[in-house]
């Protein structure tokens, strides 16, 4: 029966084409070159990181400590060089050696600075191994993880038609007096919808990775996540092994919007209205991203769609949240569709 | 095996579209005859299982058939009014598909059956988007027979035929009808006439007559009549009178009518047939004279 359906997803639903048109326009997305805020300079990040790279060392620390008092005091001297030049108590020689050394030192207060703020939050932490690496780039990755729309509209364009071409073409009513035709093949239908959405998803996600690693390598891909992140919460999770979790995560939450958008399509019976619906509730998560926290995020989990899964979301009751999820919207889908019209 | 209908009725708001609908059926052609709104799609689809009744049952050898479900539904064929198919899909792809869905064995062997059956093998791998309206319905038939149903449901299965493939649908009921219980809607008479073994009227949601074909036409005997008379007094009459219509016979012209009398007194008495038990039952509404096919 799922074969069947989704012979029929590929044929009738034009999947492949979806499919192609989804990871396209994800590919050049990904590759057009985008604008990341930090609250430091990259290169000089790169510069630090470099040298300060590894272990988390007594020495380290404090030859960075030393480095940011130093900043600091260069920094404060400021007004007070510039009195001393203008009175002529330094020379012109002396005084370009300092604002050289001011115009550095203002350069790299925001990156030292930051950076020993994150070495703070990592003596603190307890549950991985920490280091000190270059992971503007795995921050880049994550930060830019929004909300897909991309994967939203295959999304709809795959969930959409699976019921409602059944009604547009007429072949309803030969459909449910088939001997499967009533709970069987609707179910069919919702797991051909899930499962190529979900594919879809992974997909996409496999793209963003993909060029990522063309671009930047994957160097530090075994590094814990809790060196970016500056948490305990995620263990001892490789970047490469939290960027999959929420990969699969995203594509858990957006396989489980197709099958309630198939719940709506058989509730509504027309493609235009379902649609409508369907879009309205499925970027309802994208203006709630910021809002919903903790045990909310298992019910409204399509807020995850909108940022990377918190440290908070335990994956285990998150997947068992989404099984009974998805079993319900099934269900009901199964239930409206086999009903006989009063 | 019996298919008992008990005191079926639906209901949609104020209109009664079927009222107290009771009929026991067993294995042969059953046509369901009626004009439009009488309520033979309302009760095809009900026996379909597609449309919940307002109140009565139906049952199958004693079972009732919502009951039955998957059982029930494994031993129906149906053909909707308007049959529907996804034009990307072949023909051999569609019925592939409902193969799967009625649990055929033998699939492909199957297929080939039909799609022969239906005379369609030569167009079994074009789109049915392609077809014209006789190719479809004759693929809807197959589609219907797939699973070798035992209960066949055709709902105005000739509409939009043109008269050979009409022949050909009669033809092929015939073929097919034997051991299955064959319910078909229809208003067009000539569909019926040859291969019903029971005909039901149904009027604005009753049934008001069943008997074969020849049991219905039998009880107008001495009731139809051919006038001969001029064109023009035959317009004249049949402006005036409901129940009659032209027919031509070796280039004379004769008013064909119903009438408990002699109307004329060179009125002929004429054989009546299952046309004039529609224009009887229905009057001559527009649909009586489409009736003559």
């Amino acid at each position: 029966m799922l074969r069947a359906e989704l012979k029929k997803l590929i044929k009738l639903g034009r999947l492949p084409l979806i499919i192609v048109i989804a990871l396209a326009v994800r590919f050049l997305l990904c590759i057009i070159p985008a604008y990341n805020e930090h609250p430091y300079s990259p290169e000089v990040y790169r510069q630090y990181t470099e040298e300060y790279c590894g272990e988390l060392t007594e020495e380290k620390l404090r030859r960075l400590n030393e480095r940011l008092a130093e900043i600091e005091e260069l920094l404060g001297q400021y007004e007070e060089m510039q009195d001393r030049y203008v009175r002529g108590e330094l020379t012109l020689e002396e005084y370009s050696d300092y604002t050289e050394r001011h115009g550095k030192a203002a350069a790299e207060y925001s990156t030292v600075e930051y950076l020993c703020r994150k070495w703070e939050a990592l003596n603190a932490c307890s549950t991985f191994d920490r280091k000190i690496f270059y992971d503007t780039d795995w921050s880049d990755l994550f930060g830019s993880n929004g909300f897909d729309f991309v994967m939203l509209l295959a999304m709809l364009c795959i969930a959409v038609p699976a019921f409602d071409s059944e009604y547009s073409s007429g072949s309803f009513s030969q459909l449910l007096t088939s001997k499967r035709g009533r709970g069987q093949l609707a179910a069919a239908k919702v797991a051909a919808v899930v499962v190529s959405v979900f594919i879809l998803s992974v997909m996409m996600s496999g793209v963003r990775l993909g060029v990522f690693a063309y671009r930047t390598g994957l160097a530090y891909s075994k590094m814990p996540v809790g060196n970016i992140l500056l948490t305990d919460g995620f263990g001892s999770t490789t970047l490469m092994g939290y960027y999959i979790n929420d990969a699969l995560v995203k594509a858990i939450v957006i396989a489980v919007y197709s099958a309630a958008v198939c719940l709506i399509s058989t509730a509504c019976r027309s493609t235009v209205f379902s649609l409508v619906l369907a879009f309205i509730i499925s970027v309802t998560p994208m203006f709630l991203a910021d809002c919903v926290q903790g045990e909310a995020l298992y019910i409204i989990s399509g807020a995850l769609l909108g940022k990377m899964y918190p440290a908070d979301v335990n994956l285990s009751v998150f997947f068992t949240v989404s099984a009974v999820k998805l079993s319900v919207l099934t269900a009901a889908t199964v239930r409206l569709w086999g009903s006989r019209r009063k | 095996m019996e298919l008992k209908f008990d005191s079926v009725t639906k209901r949609y708001r104020q209109k009664l579209a079927l009222d107290s609908f009771s009929v026991t059926l067993t294995e042969g052609v059953h046509a369901l005859l009626g004009p439009n709104g009488a309520g033979k799609s309302t009760l095809m689809n009900i026996l379909a299982g597609l449309l919940a009744q307002t109140s009565g049952s139906i049952s199958l050898d004693g079972r009732d058939i919502i009951a039955m479900g998957a059982d029930y539904r494994a031993m129906l064929g149906f053909m909707p009014q308007e049959p529907g198919f996804y034009k990307s899909f072949s023909a051999f792809e569609t019925l592939d598909y409902y193969a799967v869905l009625r649990d055929v064995k033998d699939r492909r062997e199957r297929i080939d059956e039909m799609l022969c059956l239906v005379n369609l093998q030569e167009d079994a791998k074009r789109r049915v988007g392609s077809f014209s309206g006789g190719m479809k319905r004759r693929l809807g038939i197959a589609l219907a027979l797939l699973n070798d149903p035992k209960i066949l449901i055709l709902d105005e299965p000739t509409a939009g035929l043109d008269p050979k493939e009409r022949i050909r649908f009669r033809n092929l009921i015939s073929q097919i009808g034997l051991g299955k219980t064959v319910i078909l809607a229809t208003h067009i008479v000539s569909d019926i006439e040859s291969i019903s073994d029971s005909v039901l009227l149904l009027k604005d949601g009753r049934l008001i007559g069943r008997d074969t074909a020849d049991g219905l036409c039998r009880q107008l005997e001495g009731m139809v009549w051919d006038i001969p008379m001029s064109a023009q007094e035959a317009e004249r009459y049949i402006a005036e009178n409901r129940c009659a219509n032209i027919v031509k016979h070796g280039g004379e012209v004769f008013v064909h009518t119903l009438s408990q009398v002699r109307p004329a007194e060179k009125a002929l008495l004429a054989k009546p047939c299952l046309e004039d038990v529609y224009m009887h039952s229905f009057g001559d509404s527009s649909e009586a004279r489409d009736a003559a096919g």
